[in-house]
């Protein structure tokens, strides 16, 4: 794919982590933190902390085999390195797990919207639009989209980590700020395992790795870790407000706890009373965001693929299978089943077994390693 | 073929923004508000029917609307500031549709500000109805709710002023330094009660007087059933005892003729296993403001001594308040959801809290500290 480090387009370290944070918490941040406290109940805290500690770790995997060949996706060399048919099979897989990613978000949030704002729209009507925005900010390239990103998603981040302490002012229960040292660690795992969704969706960083300028991959490797962290403090944040206000007890009958708990937000006095519900309309940027970005790696995974498919028909392919696959939910529930039932499991599976089986084979082949770094030279930053 | 390519993005291009120009509106949603009804409040009573419920919503009328934008000078229309729709069903669907035919306008619930609840409802219609105001997206979950044996239309009548009804009762619970004693109860602190093991619910009761509305009462319930309505004495026992106290005032004819205002108290509820046994404590700490006293000046051992038999007062009343709740078997404090919380696996042990909390053991504690003096706020 000598083309991809011609023309390619160079995004900054900064602008890396951002579509990369923007890649994984889209999905699951409504349900947040329910999955932690039904299993854990008040010591939840630390199941999200040791999410945090695992997909750090997973995260330096995923980069790690980023590093083998540096100026080439993982779709571009695996034919190569895999054999074409392992290769394939591991393109088909990437490409049909991230669309359904892709489906039950838009899913979560169009049933979110329509549910609390828009009950007479239709929600394929609002499924539709979400999708056909994200492909709008994918269809500039992965410059445009990096731009729109850190204009629009790292304010509404700073907003709402702002607004969690609006929400502080309805804390009713200020002793469940602490957890308790009562820990059990069967059901910690458990929730911890239940509430990782969230962090699931990073490694669509293996297509965008090599995007980055030659001169910023370390920068952008750790301004990525960086961002996890700051997440991981920021859900603590979350997770801590929403605990104190409603209770172990109710968060779990809670259909979706974030938006509850910005919904009872409500200033007098100030001129939008309801700020909280406002902030809800507003994370509309965090799920176009997760899903642009995943059409975007998809579009170009598949054109890797398949070189007849140029960019923006493969887009267009993207679009279509996923606003077709909302059409199949009739439900936010069923939604949930397949996050938790297939999501999860196959996207820790992937996270865990991809990087280990092409490092191996890769340590197993090291001529070839040479061969192919050398193929793919560096191109000059833009 | 370069320029065939061109076209072909113009094209999609401009396919694009005009669908998400279309469609990114959300016309299906887009009613103009002269077609639509702000429902403001909504009332929920047992209906003559058995099994089925009474909803009665209060939507502003236009001359409602114009005497309340302050404009009654300039000439806004006489009238009732609000008519009554009822629906009569088995569910609050039913019941809501039942009222939609009675007017040509959409009924909205988005702006709800208040919920009343009759007493007479039965605990599975309570519970029903809690679970299905959840499930209602566009309501608010932050109206507040009350209780009352009154019927609506005379709970919503008997406001004094030019105002209305559902916006006073808003105006009032979320004022604090409008009551003396803070018993406002939004819809979500309700639910959460219903939801939690350990804690009952307490709601303020509204009774229409010829004077107006009063809310000095409370009305307990056990899980869903009602149980009883405080005295308005036995009200201000509870605030004490529940840290909701605001502006209760406690004369001492015997001392120096001291008059405290403006009581302001918080409450801590712990429940722990101690010596193998079952130990709740209630700590009290208030704050107060010497408003009158005998002698032109105080000393520090007036103030000790005052500060001391307002302390012993508090508990008293706390304690008054503790075994009431224990006789009827109503934790409203919540003693149950704080070994819930410390000891689930304790708690867990008992599979009906109501069969313990009678026979708690309850120390309580109380502190005050004096420290303005002749504010009045």
């Amino acid at each position: 794919m000598a083309w991809i480090t011609e023309r390619m387009p160079r995004i900054s370290a900064g602008q890396f982590a951002t579509m990369i944070t923007a890649g994984y918490l889209g999905l699951g941040i409504f349900y947040f933190p329910r999955p932690l406290v039904v299993d854990a109940g008040r010591y939840g805290l630390y199941g999200l902390w040791l999410d945090g500690f695992a997909a750090l770790i997973l995260m330096r995997f995923v980069f790690a085999m980023g590093h083998l060949i540096p100026n080439e996706t993982l779709s571009g060399f695996s034919p190569a390195l895999l054999s074409k048919p392992v290769s394939w099979l591991l393109g088909f897989y990437t490409i049909a797990y991230h669309i359904s990613l892709a489906i039950s978000a838009v899913i979560l949030f169009s049933f979110v919207l329509g549910n609390i704002f828009l009950p007479s729209t239709p929600i394929w009507a609002i499924s539709a639009a979400l999708t056909l925005t994200s492909a709008y900010m994918a269809y500039g390239g992965v410059q445009a989209l990096a731009r729109t990103l850190q204009a629009s998603y790292i304010p509404l981040l700073v907003l709402t980590i702002l607004s969690v302490s609006m929400a502080a002012l309805s804390i009713r229960h200020p002793a469940l700020l602490i957890p308790t040292t009562d820990v059990a660690l069967v059901p910690l795992v458990e929730g911890a395992y239940h509430q990782f969704v969230i962090f699931i969706g990073f490694q669509l960083s293996v297509t965008l790795y090599p995007f980055v300028k030659n001169t910023e991959r370390q920068q952008a490797e750790r301004y990525s870790l960086l961002a996890l962290v700051g997440i991981v403090l920021a859900l603590s944040m979350e997770y801590e407000v929403i605990m104190a206000v409603f209770g172990p007890n109710a968060i779990t009958e809670l259909r979706w706890p974030l938006a509850s708990t910005y919904r009872i937000i409500s200033l007098s006095g100030f001129y939008i009373s309801k700020l909280g519900t406002l902030l809800i309309v507003l994370w509309t940027i965090v799920i176009v965001a997760f899903v642009s970005v995943r059409l975007w790696c998809l579009a170009h995974d598949l054109s890797a693929m398949a070189p007849r498919f140029k960019y923006e028909a493969a887009l267009g392919l993207m679009t279509l299978l996923t606003i077709g696959g909302c059409l199949l939910f009739p439900n936010a529930k069923v939604a949930d089943l397949l996050n938790e039932h297939y999501l999860l499991p196959l996207g820790l599976a992937y996270l865990v077994l991809v990087p280990s089986t092409v490092m191996l084979v890769a340590r197993a082949r090291p001529t070839l390693i040479a061969q192919l770094r050398t193929r793919y030279e560096p191109g000059p930053d833009i | 073929m370069g320029n065939r390519r061109r076209w072909w993005r113009i094209t999609v291009v401009a396919v694009m923004t005009a669908l998400l120009t279309w469609s990114l509106t959300g016309c299906w949603d887009d009613k103009s508000l002269d077609t639509r009804t702000l429902v403001l409040a909504m009332g929920f009573y047992p209906a003559r029917q058995p099994g089925q419920i009474a909803v009665y919503f209060a939507i502003p009328t236009p001359a409602g609307l114009t005497s309340d934008s302050g404009s009654s000078s300039s000439g806004g229309a006489s009238g009732p500031p609000i008519i009554i729709l009822k629906g009569v069903g088995h569910s609050i669907g039913q019941a809501f549709s039942a009222a939609q035919a009675s007017t040509n306008r959409d009924l909205y619930l988005g702006h709800t500000i208040f919920l009343l609840f009759s007493t007479k409802l039965s605990p599975k219609a309570l519970r029903r109805l809690v679970n299905a105001l959840d499930r209602i997206g566009t309501l608010d979950k932050t109206p507040f709710v009350a209780a009352t044996s009154a019927p609506f239309a005379s709970v919503m009548g008997t406001i004094p002023q030019e105002h209305f009804p559902p916006l006073y009762y808003e105006e009032l619970f979320s004022c604090t330094t409008c009551q003396q004693l803070m018993l406002g109860v939004r819809f979500w602190e309700m639910s959460d009660r219903l939801w939690t093991p350990g804690v009952d619910l307490v709601l303020p009761l509204l009774r229409p007087t010829k004077q107006g509305p009063a809310v000095d009462e409370v009305a307990l319930y056990r899980g869903t059933r009602y149980v009883m309505t405080l005295t308005p004495k036995e009200t201000a026992a509870y605030a004490i005892a529940a840290g909701l106290s605001r502006k209760t005032s406690i004369f001492f004819p015997r001392l120096w003729d001291t008059n405290l205002d403006f009581v302001a108290d918080k409450a801590h509820v712990a429940t722990r296993i101690m010596h193998g046994r079952l130990q709740a404590t209630l700590a009290i700490h208030a704050t107060a403001t010497l408003e009158s006293i005998a002698t032109p000046t105080e000393t520090a051992a007036q103030v000790a001594a005052i500060s001391q038999k307002a302390a012993a007062l508090l508990a008293d009343q706390a304690v008054s308040f503790v075994r009431l709740s224990q006789r009827h078997d109503v934790d409203a404090l919540g003693f149950g959801r704080s070994l819930a919380w410390s000891a689930p696996a304790i708690f867990s042990r008992y599979r009906h809290w109501h069969q313990i909390y009678p026979h708690l053991n309850v120390s309580v504690r109380a502190a005050i500290t004096i420290n303005r003096l002749g504010d009045v706020r």
